[in-house]
């Protein structure tokens, strides 16, 4: 399956009355396919990243010479001439092409033309921080949202209403503010937590509610409208009819039928999530990939740029991947589809 | 071949052994803790430290870096408030020509791979500065030559009295031959070796660096308060860009030492804590007008702008004192030949107006910018915005803009990206009207590299104001190797007055670079040289 | 924050929605009275302005929201109130821009992989998974870094880059408008191709856009101001909100106003807008809940 299509072909019910056999085959090849299609989706994405960085303006050897001395003047030709020839930026673009992924495909992902470093060190130093971050956020974002959904969905209109108004609030909210109010009042101010909080548990909690309840107003807004859908839905009259409490009625019958679009969104979510970072961590001062790229990006520091690039949508692949699982996971109609 | 004295120093010979110098120094510190006059001396801790921005590598030539080369590197020579003292080297002599310097070093001092200091470490250091230094042309250096084991002499292309101060700078760290040759690129960026107070056990890549004291240490310059290793056991280095976190750190006791200090907690600094506060060698943050062409080229123009501006009255609004006001654009005010030139172009409208109408910006347009045959009359200033430009100093611009608005100048503010700034965008003459920016520098060469037509047969990039004057590039040339203390100082006054009274570089606020140290912590100082470099090494907690 | 989650509407049903008179909520009305208020704000600055937003008064700096400066001033004694108001054009202007560079990018790729014959929807959706597979500030970040600092690069990077989001959904939906049954009855009853995708597939797939427009304006100035606090936004003297955080934030622990108020009007844009859009999207649907 292809990842545009994460929805599509799982949710059409597969046709009745296959054989093992010629189900077997449908997912041998449904396999290969969607592998052939997550390696395009890399090579895109480093495709798109070299061509960018080469074709927009900002002459890298000029960049480097600037960095190093800390000036920021035009070279000249001759100052020019070594650092190209070192670096391989006269090379024709196509070569340099050729040379950038012959690379890759080794699993080679070069080394910072700024720091000397080699590109995986980089990206191994900051993963940890930004992916604790990110997944920590998702999960309280998720909790946060069950909780809510559960407290004022499908209620009266009053307790609707309010529920409505919390997501569309926290849905719309800049991250980077909220992280620098947070910062100032909880840390500054009333110093419940580190101001300079590294990678620390304590230091980590400001940010993940930063990341976490704008997502969580994200995910509440489709949880809720599937949730009011489903619980006018018959099965959730016969559940009461045959004595299911309120609260068990929600939790096992209309919270899963609720959880299938934010599900989905989840998926895009970490793509969010990552963005996020990015912002995040600047007002944190919290190390992760997010510094890493904007200094990478500000540099065309183009081993370190695209091998970030290559790991987030590596990551997207997968995760579009595992957010497919869990889908048929929770749903029970689509079951029989894999 | 006569010995000059370093710097402007009035003796003919100083050859003090540098054990002398340090057993004197640390006689005048006294007996330990009771100086201190407030408790008791608490050592061995870890001194955490906030700092602003990360390199990429440990040592370069970007001040950033000097900050950390301090703590991990000795140097030849110490600056001590104008007067060059010893440090790895005990002695030195300058030749009849000017071109050879030769050093007398330790022989006591080994790096901390157990590569002993000598004579060869220092030529492999010359050629690592000539390759990892983008601006070690502008010392002069050229090579250099092992005497014998202790004895090495550095050659000049021309003669340069200012060696002495350029090499005690952050940037002319001595590192190990022996680190810098096995050892990958990679680690001698992160992890390199000297023989300084400090030892780098980790750098964690955008968060900060861990450095363990140098148990060995025994090379402090002579002007440090003692020698011997550091009192502290760890310094916690950390890379924090916000200014308000950095306060905030400060203020609920996370951090023992914040650098940079935001211009709104300046008075509460200095209030309730020790305030370090140090303007940069070498050149203010500055206006450069562009004198090859465009409205600019009219000397009337120029000071008209300049008159038309509250530029005292700005940064002290904008800065609230922590910046100091200057009005002096060739030379920055901690430099030696420094001229004060403040007074120069007050507040007035009126006289504004009177120059932009003798120019012949007489019309004004419907948005009440002055025109000539049609044009209007707008300056163009491109700027490095965060990495030359503070967030501060983009306020200060802004209100110089509204200022100049009022005389009818359209002044346009262009802010550059990173990746545009270091890619050297917007810097050729039909690009823009008027540059801003400042240089690092420890010397008065700097009017050499600013104004200066062409650089090594190409045009010059540093020269931003597109000045080419043969005339007064001699002069600039010949003050620059003029040795007589006094002749030097008319030479560089009658330049610094030149370049004010014609307008085309003039001051704005000096390049500065301050420091707020928790009342706990004691004896941390300020390199008195160029960019006011942090020393650890003597700094003990109070109870 | 970026693509925006609208639930794919299942199928688009009949217009059965005409016959139920919708009551407009009460929050739909305030937020369409503040849209218009931000409106105005953005044609006609100087009807709200109380002061020029530009002019500096360096005796008057960092004073306290008062009678006379309604929002407080900044460090060089500018008024914020009336800064907010005459930045308002740009953080529009810059919404607009997005969404429209957006949709025209969006609608081309949705429909050309959804309608498209194999040979176009093929690479088109190939591109399509390539484009999504980019964090969206990652590739605005790209983008606005090297072609410098401006509104008209914040409008092209953040555009595309949250172009791929919306031509997903627009492919969705036009698949699920060409797969539905009342596209085959039509064809049944003998209409060409054209008439059916021009009468019933682009009607119904684009009805839903709509509110995805009014949504995706208040997530783009949330975009756009995110890139300008990063530092790469608008030329100063403007006060683009994104901007006038980035400056508040260095004051923020004697100006809280700076920072607050700006905030607040990103905010409040992206609620009114939103609030809107998601009725819409519900009256669209049809299932719209009294």
């Amino acid at each position: 399956m292809s990842v545009v299509q994460t929805s599509s072909p799982l949710v059409s019910p597969a046709p009745a009355g296959d054989t093992a056999g010629r189900r077997a085959r449908v997912l041998t090849r449904l396999a290969g396919i969607k592998l052939l299609s997550s390696l395009f989706v890399l090579w895109g994405t480093a495709t798109v990243t070299f061509v960018v960085l080469a074709i927009l303006p900002g002459d890298r050897a000029t960049i480097l010479l600037n960095v190093r001395s800390g000036l920021t003047v035009p070279r000249s030709p001759a100052e020019l001439a070594p650092v190209n020839r070192e670096f391989g930026f006269d090379d024709s673009f196509v070569t340099q092409y050729l040379t950038y992924f012959g690379r890759l495909l080794h699993g080679d992902l070069g080394q910072s033309y700024q720091s000397g470093r080699p590109v995986a060190t980089i990206i191994g130093e900051q993963i940890g921080p930004t992916f604790v971050l990110a997944f920590a956020a998702l999960l309280l974002a998720w909790v946060l949202t069950i909780a809510w959904t559960l407290l004022t969905a499908g209620r009266g209109p009053r307790l609707r209403s309010l529920g409505s108004a919390g997501e569309t609030v926290t849905a719309g909210l800049p991250q980077y503010w909220v992280g620098i109010l947070l910062l100032i009042v909880f840390a500054a101010q009333l110093g419940w937590f580190p101001v300079i909080g590294g990678t620390s548990p304590s230091g980590t909690i400001l940010p993940v509610i930063t990341l976490a309840v704008p997502l969580a107003g994200f995910l509440g807004q489709a949880t809720r409208t599937e949730f009011d859908r489903a619980i006018r839905e018959p099965f959730v009259l016969s559940a009461r009819t045959r004595g299911m409490g309120d609260l068990e009625v929600r939790w096992r019958h209309v919270l899963r039928h609720a959880l299938i679009p934010g599900i989905t969104l989840s998926g895009w979510a970490i793509g969010t999530l990552l963005s996020g970072a990015v912002l995040v961590e600047t007002v944190f001062a919290r190390p992760g990939l997010g510094a890493v790229l904007v200094t990478a990006v500000g540099q065309k520091d183009l081993a370190v740029v695209s091998g970030i690039v290559v790991l987030v949508s590596a990551l997207y692949v997968v995760i579009n991947l595992v957010v497919d699982v869990v889908y048929v996971a929770v749903d029970p109609r689509l079951r029989g589809s894999l | 071949m006569t010995t000059h004295a370093p710097s402007r120093s009035r003796t003919l010979l100083i050859v003090l052994s540098a054990a002398l110098a340090l057993v004197l120094s640390a006689c005048s510190s006294g007996g330990g803790s009771s100086s201190a006059g407030d408790g008791k001396r608490i050592v061995d801790q870890t001194i955490t430290y906030a700092h602003a921005q990360e390199p990429p590598c440990l040592w370069g030539g970007w001040v950033q870096q000097a900050y950390l080369s301090r703590q991990v590197f000795d140097s030849l020579v110490s600056y001590d408030d104008g007067k060059i003292v010893p440090w790895l080297a005990t002695s030195w002599k300058t030749s009849e020509d000017g071109r050879t310097i030769t050093f007398t070093l330790r022989d006591d001092v080994t790096f901390t791979d157990g590569t002993p200091f000598n004579a060869d470490a220092v030529v492999a250091n010359n050629a690592n500065w000539a390759k990892g230094i983008g601006w070690n042309s502008f010392t002069y250096l050229t090579d250099a030559k092992a005497v014998d084991d202790h004895t090495v002499e550095l050659h000049l292309s021309q003669r340069n009295p200012e060696i002495f101060q350029e090499l005690s700078n952050g940037h002319y760290g001595i590192q190990s031959p022996t680190a810098l040759t096995t050892r990958s690129v990679e680690d001698n960026c992160h992890k390199p070796v000297g023989s300084g107070p400090w030892i780098v056990k980790q750098w964690k890549v955008g968060d900060g660096i861990d450095f363990v004291r140098n148990d060995d240490y025994n090379s402090a310059p002579a002007n440090a308060k003692h020698n011997g290793p550091a009192y502290q056991k760890e310094l916690d280095w950390k890379f924090v860009p916000d200014a308000n976190t950095r306060w905030s750190a400060l203020t609920t006791g996370q951090a023992d030492v914040i650098y940079d200090v935001p211009s709104v907690q300046w008075a509460t600094a200095q209030k309730n804590y020790e305030v370090l506060n140090f303007v940069s060698g070498g050149r203010p943050q500055a206006f450069s007008f562009n004198v090859q062409q465009g409205p600019t080229t009219d000397k009337r123009v120029r000071q008209a702008f300049l008159y038309a501006t509250d530029r005292k009255k700005i940064i002290e609004t904008v800065f609230k004192g922590s910046v100091p006001f200057e009005g002096n654009g060739t030379l920055a005010s901690s430099q030696p030949d420094y001229l004060n030139v403040d007074s120069a172009y007050p507040y007035d409208v009126e006289k504004a107006n009177q120059l932009l109408d003798e120019a012949g910006w007489t019309v004004k347009n419907k948005d009440g910018i002055r025109t000539k045959d049609g044009k209007p009359l707008t300056i163009r200033l491109p700027f490095g915005n965060g990495a030359i430009v503070t967030s501060d100093g983009s306020a200060a611009l802004q209100a110089v803009q509204d200022q100049v608005k009022s005389v009818g100048i359209d002044l346009k503010l262009i802010p550059l990206t990173q990746t545009q700034t270091f890619a050297g965008e917007k810097s050729a003459p039909d690009e823009k009207e008027l540059s801003f920016g400042y240089w690092v520098w420890g010397a008065p060469n700097i009017l050499d590299i600013n104004f200066a037509a062409k650089q090594g047969g190409a045009p010059n990039g540093n020269n931003t104001t597109f000045f080419d004057d043969p005339e007064v590039e001699q002069k600039i040339k010949a003050a620059q190797v003029e040795t007589d203390p006094a002749k030097r100082t008319a030479a560089y006054d009658e330049l610094q007055q030149y370049f004010s009274d014609e307008a085309i570089a003039v001051g704005f606020y000096g390049m500065t670079y301050n420091a707020a140290i928790s009342p706990k912590l004691k004896g941390v100082w300020q390199d008195q040289n160029s960019n006011g470099l942090l020393n650890f090494n003597d700094a003990y907690f109070v109870s | 924050m970026s693509v925006l989650p609208l639930p794919v509407p299942p199928a688009p049903r009949a217009r059965r929605g005409r016959s139920r008179a919708l009551r407009v909520p009460v929050s739909v009305v305030i937020s369409a009275a503040v849209v218009v208020l931000f409106v105005v704000a953005a044609v006609f600055p100087g009807l709200l302005a109380t002061h020029d937003p530009l002019k500096t008064d360096l005796y008057a700096t960092l004073q306290k929201p008062s009678g006379s400066h309604w929002l407080g001033t900044d460090d060089v004694g500018r008024d914020l109130f009336s800064r907010i108001v005459w930045g308002t054009r740009t953080s529009l202007l810059i919404g607009l821009g997005v969404m429209a560079l957006a949709m025209v990018v969006a609608v081309v790729m949705g429909l050309a992989s959804g309608l498209g014959p194999s040979w176009v929807s093929g690479p088109v959706n190939r591109l399509l998974e390539v484009m999504l597979a980019f964090p969206t500030l990652l590739l605005a970040l790209l983008l606005v870094a090297l072609l410098g600092p401006s509104a008209e690069s914040l409008i092209v990077s953040v555009g595309v880059s949250t172009a791929p989001g919306y031509a997903r959904l627009i492919r969705a939906q036009t698949i699920s408008v060409k797969r539905s049954g009342y596209v085959e009855a039509a064809r049944a009853l003998g209409h060409t191709t054209r008439t059916v995708v021009r009468q019933h597939v682009i009607p119904n797939a684009f009805r839903p856009l709509v509110a995805l427009i009014a949504l995706g304006i208040g997530t783009s100035v949330v975009w756009a101001s995110g890139l300008s606090f990063l530092g790469l936004g608008v030329a100063p003297p403007s006060s683009e909100w994104g901007l006038l955080l980035n400056a508040g934030k260095t004051q923020i622990t004697v100006a809280w106003w700076l920072e607050i108020f700006p905030g607040l009007a990103i905010v409040l844009v992206t609620l009114s807008f939103t609030l809107i859009g998601r009725y819409i999207q519900a009256v669209v649907e049809g299932d719209h809940v009294s």
